[in-house]
């Protein structure tokens, strides 16, 4: 079942393409990439998704509901949540305050359960924030100012962050970019451990191919903002359009 | 600084001062006057805080606070309300009234949202000056009723403080809350906040509504405490005077913002003979706090404890 279904997007910059007329769906329990080079749209293509930017033309359906021109605010509270390319974490608070921030536009109530509720609910939140610091390995520096953190460890927090808010569908824009291969092989397993505790789907920029290989269920490149191919991982390894967009028209073999 | 207790030591030691300020002031009214000014300004300069604290920075403080003034005593004047009424009312109407202005500038970052709120208090300051039969024009408004059972200066003086006090209590759980650490995170990153579903808007709203409530209630107490109101204590530069006080005193920080006014109101009080030249000394104060103590009178304690304080060799 689809779970996002993008239609037409297209986002212009003046005069400029971003993305353009990028078709795309993503199946319930699936991990896709988007690949591209350098410049090809990727992370403007998560911002349109996400609301943080507006899509010049096109739409987004979100389980069916049309989120094109909803706020990113209100696109995370419907269950899809995105992390971002810069190391970005609320450097002077302290990594728990950080988890269980992340917990706080999502886990809402209305008024009359605010009162009912509440220690329930703080509860959950405590025990929650508890449990993410421990799948990401970050229970010794609950107290230390995410902003001390090394980077692996605060590429760790930031999708802490983001499961926090319990995701449907998890936007993830190079999560292990700049991380040694160990650390970017316990981060991808920590992430599909995710899967299996209600995220459905994952969607992932990424520019380590090998990681993208290993673990993508599909994978969709861009160049230039547009969808030039998309299919299993061995089948975009092969396909000629990738190699030219990557390494140029010289390098096509076959 | 948990083992000293420095700042629960000290909070008693503020709150007993004030308690018994007026048995040591009994001769004299008038330094009675000024710490009930300094409440009331006190309220305004948290309240600026409090909007810091979702990176906006308001310059319609003071509007809403004479907007609490000018209802309370139409409130009084008008419609004939009882004046305990007319204190709630006069809290609640710039209330409505900052919902609203907030609502219609749902998009603005925080320097447009300044220049905005700039444009809503130099409106409404003209409004007081155009608007003659209803709001008095340039005299004011006189005779306004005070309030029943507040009759001596030292009652006047206990009621404000223990407005101050309320104020403070309420702003100080609300940092601590849920909330409070929503909108640190706000401060610190925005965007990072919406990804996680948090409604910048509705953080907006928040402070607004709670700042400029209690800026209201503050107004109300004025007027009814000094009997009439002119658009001429609504100045600009008073607004601007306060956002001296917030960052001598110290930002984020309720204690800091109370010393901050307290120590101007003071020396408002004792160069008033210098009459102009006194925005050059404001500026000279502010330069050597932004320059050499960025953390405010607040910061004093604690830098000048830390020399004590114990060093230990790495084990």
């Amino acid at each position: 079942m689809k779970i996002l279904e993008v239609k037409g997007l297209t986002k212009y910059f003046g005069g400029l393409a971003a993305v353009k007329n990028v078709d795309l769906s993503l199946e319930e329990g699936e991990v896709l990439s988007v690949v591209g080079p350098n410049g090809a749209g990727k992370t403007t293509f998560f911002n349109l998704i996400s609301g943080f930017e507006r899509p010049t033309r096109g739409q987004i359906l979100f389980r069916n509901e049309d989120i094109t021109n909803l706020p990113a605010h209100e696109i995370a509270r419907k269950g899809l949540i995105r992390t971002f390319q810069a190391n970005l974490t609320y450097g002077d608070l302290t990594v728990g305050e950080n988890i269980m921030l992340g917990h706080y536009g999502t886990h809402r109530l209305n008024l009359i359960k605010e009162y009912l509720e509440r220690p329930k609910r703080n509860r959950f939140i405590m025990d929650n924030t508890r449990r993410i610091l421990n799948i990401f390995g970050l229970e010794q520096r609950n107290a230390e100012p995410a902003g001390s953190l090394p980077h692996g460890s605060m590429r760790s927090l930031e999708v802490g962050y983001a499961i926090a808010g319990e995701p449907k569908v998890l936007l993830l824009d190079e999560p292990v970019c700049g991380m040694s291969f160990s650390e970017s092989t316990k981060m991808i397993e920590t992430i599909r451990e995710m899967m299996r505790q209600g995220v459905s789907s994952i969607m992932l920029v990424e520019h380590n191919m090998r990681t993208v290989m290993k673990y993508s269920d599909r994978v969709v490149v861009l160049s230039y903002g547009e969808k030039i191919a998309e299919g299993k991982p061995a089948e975009i390894a092969a396909n000629p359009r990738v190699i030219e967009a990557y390494l140029g028209e010289g390098y096509v073999t076959s | 600084m948990e083992r000293f207790g420095y700042k629960e030591i000290s909070f008693s030691a503020v709150v007993a001062f004030f308690l018994i300020f007026p048995v040591i002031a009994a001769k004299e009214p008038y330094l009675l006057h000024i710490l009930i000014i300094v409440a009331v300004y006190t309220t305004l300069v948290w309240g600026l805080d409090l909007l810091l604290d979702c990176a906006l920075i308001s310059c319609s403080q003071i509007a809403f606070w004479g907007m609490g003034s000018y209802t309370f005593a139409l409130l009084t004047l008008k419609c004939g309300w009882n004046p305990w009424l007319a204190l709630i009312g006069a809290g609640v109407v710039p209330t409505i009234m900052s919902a609203l202005l907030s609502y219609s500038s749902v998009n603005l970052k925080t320097m447009y949202w300044c220049l905005f709120s700039l444009v809503f208090a130099v409106a409404f300051h003209e409004m007081l000056f155009v608007w003659r039969t209803f709001l008095g024009g340039a005299e004011g408004i006189r005779g306004i009723p005070k309030l029943p059972l507040v009759t001596s200066r030292t009652e006047w003086y206990y009621l404000a403080f223990f407005l101050l006090f309320l104020i403070g209590a309420v702003i100080h759980q609300l940092r601590g809350s849920r909330i409070g650490l929503i909108l640190r995170g706000v401060r610190i990153n925005e965007e990072l906040a919406r990804s996680a579903g948090i409604s910048i808007i509705r953080c907006r709203l928040v402070c607004l509504v709670l700042a400029n409530f209690f800026a209201g209630i503050m107004g109300g107490f004025f007027a009814a405490y000094t009997g009439a109101l002119s658009p001429f204590n609504l100045e600009l530069d008073a607004m601007f005077f306060l956002y001296v006080y917030l960052i001598v005193g110290g930002k984020g920080s309720l204690a800091g913002c109370l010393a901050g006014t307290a120590l101007f109101i003071f020396i408002r009080e004792l160069l008033g003979p210098l009459g102009i030249y006194m925005p050059v000394i404001y500026g000279t104060i502010v330069i050597i706090f932004v320059t050499l103590i960025p953390g405010g009178l607040v910061s004093l304690p604690q830098r000048f404890l830390s020399h004590f304080e114990r060093v230990k060799a790495p084990t």
